[in-house]
């Protein structure tokens, strides 16, 4: 069973690949930063939820939750959370 | 009275008419096939305009059997491969009333006890064609052709040549390479199975000058290596169609055969084939034949009339418009006279609103290191609705992840952003279906 801190861990890890597969550099990720100030724009946002899919084994998109409520990665990590208890 | 199909066949004496399984049958040799078939047809009173399943492989005796056919004003259903366990459902929609299966052993004409009362056959005064589409999954549509038009389309003898026949009679390609070659003096090759190797085996063997394909086995002979095994000096004109053309495989199939001349044809079982001219050898743009046919474009989708359009589906409202026009559902480019063909509407793949066409993405996957073969589909995304998803069959084995990382790289420098596969998948299954077109609803 994933913790809380564990999912975290993986939302941080693929979104620091992400972006340094996309754009060559990755900073720290804030866990307040905007995705989309952090470089993430709709396409990586779209690998992201995909490649989170696959880490985590659930999609809280396709289970109600909406994306548009999702702007930083703490909310993220919180979509999967509550997906991952339901 | 001898039908002028048949007549004409008669002036080409002893000349190759149909290589099947290595031997070289004549067109004296085809024609008596056919006077045997004509009495079994008399024999079991298959009257003008009675249905007849016609199965078995594609051979000197099947064809024989099918001209009998044609000269007898029949209503052909060629059945040569029906996928499993749908035969009997072909011939419930075909309402198929003879049945005639040429396997090695000749059996048939067989009654099946239906009788066939559909609307469209009422409307083929000198026999038909039912041709069934292959849809894998779902219902296949029947068109219904005349034969008498169909056949209309074969101008006097010009030029014999020897074709391989690709596809079989069960497919408008197959039927319209058959009839061609025979209506010009020239021979059929066929071939028991349509490997890489075993086609181009065929055209080493019996020297065969004309090749109608698909884009995706032109692929597979290019990364199975086959181009390079055999001796293909005879060939002279490549011709592909149902599907576009991957720029990659064009550029590296022309390479492959220096002096070969390549065609795009555009056909469909409801329309016929349509000749076309290619702007030049590796370029996909092509202006359409206007012999017997006429085309629109609305809202970039081609539209076309054709002289010999089937009268519809036995099984489906058929999608003409008033003027005659047949909807074709596939999306093109226009420059001028000159016309691309993108790829189906209903195979667009919506990301954030901008369109991709699969055929697009394929290309440029081929083009990178050992990828074999390459399909492209859309995937459902919370955020962009769709994203393009890759699903790649290896040459050598290598670590998923490795791939992944590598196609997305290449395909970043080749294309706009929402064009990149978003998911790179790596699969062993084969992409396309027995006849050598893409298969994009396979998982």
């Amino acid at each position: 069973m994933l913790t809380g801190n564990d999912v975290r861990t993986v939302v941080d890890r693929e979104i620091t690949a992400l972006l340094a597969e996309a754009t060559g550099e990755s900073g720290p990720v804030g866990p307040a930063d905007g995705l989309y100030d952090l470089g993430l724009d709709s396409l990586l946002l779209a690998r992201l939820v995909i490649t989170l899919e696959g880490e985590l084994g659930v999609d809280p998109f396709a289970e109600g939750a909406s994306i548009a409520d999702v702007r930083t990665p703490d909310d993220l990590t919180a979509a999967y959370e509550r997906a991952l208890t339901s | 009275m001898t039908h002028p199909f048949l007549e004409r066949m008669h002036g080409f004496g002893s000349s190759d008419a149909i290589v099947f399984d290595g031997t070289t049958y004549g067109y004296d040799d085809l024609l008596a096939l056919t006077a045997l078939w004509r009495r079994r047809l008399a024999a079991v009173g298959v009257e003008p305009g009675g249905v007849v399943a016609l199965e078995g492989p594609y051979s000197a005796d099947c064809c024989a059997a099918f001209l009998a056919l044609i000269e007898r004003g029949a209503i052909v259903v060629p059945l040569s491969d029906p996928p499993p366990g749908r035969r009997a459902e072909f011939h419930d929609i075909a309402q198929v009333e003879y049945v005639i299966t040429v396997d090695g052993g000749r059996h048939g004409p067989a009654r099946t006890g239906r009788r066939a009362a559909h609307e469209l056959y009422g409307r083929l005064p000198a026999g038909g064609l039912v041709l069934f589409s292959s849809g894998t999954t779902g219902h296949s549509k029947a068109s219904v052709l005349d034969l008498a038009k169909v056949l209309g389309r074969y101008g006097e003898p010009a030029r014999p040549r020897r074709t391989l026949s690709f596809l079989n009679l069960d497919h408008i390609g197959g039927v319209n390479t058959l009839l061609h070659t025979l209506s010009q003096g020239g021979t059929v090759i066929t071939v028991p199975d349509r490997t890489p190797d075993g086609v181009l085996a065929a055209i080493a063997a019996h020297r065969a000058e004309v090749l109608p394909t698909t884009p995706t086995f032109l692929t597979m002979l290019l990364v199975t290596g086959a181009v390079t095994r055999h001796d293909t000096s005879a060939l002279r004109l490549v011709t592909y169609g149902t599907e576009p053309m991957p720029a990659a495989t064009l550029r590296r199939i022309t390479e492959a055969f220096p002096g070969v001349r390549f065609k795009q044809t555009y056909g469909l079982s409801e329309l016929g084939i349509l000749p076309t001219r290619s702007r030049g050898d590796a370029t996909p743009w092509v202006k359409l034949g206007d012999a017997g046919f006429d085309h629109k474009i609305v809202d970039g989708v081609l539209w076309i009339r054709s002289d010999m359009a089937m009268l519809g589906y036995l099984n489906a409202p058929a999608p003409f418009d008033a003027d005659g026009y047949f909807d074709t559902q596939d999306m093109v480019e226009v420059d001028g006279e000159w016309v691309r063909i993108l790829g189906r509407r209903s195979e667009i793949i919506n990301v954030g609103g901008e369109k991709v066409y699969p055929s697009e993405v394929e290309s440029v996957l081929l083009e990178v290191p050992n990828v074999a073969d390459a399909i492209a589909r859309g995937r459902p995304s919370p955020v962009t609705g769709m994203v393009v998803e890759a699903t790649v069959k290896l040459v050598e084995p290598e670590d998923e992840r490795a791939v992944a990382r590598r196609v997305r790289e290449h395909c970043g420098r080749r294309l706009e952003p929402y064009k990149v596969p978003a998911v790179v998948g790596v699969s062993d299954a084969d992409q396309h279906s027995g006849r050598f077109k893409k298969l994009r609803s396979a998982a």
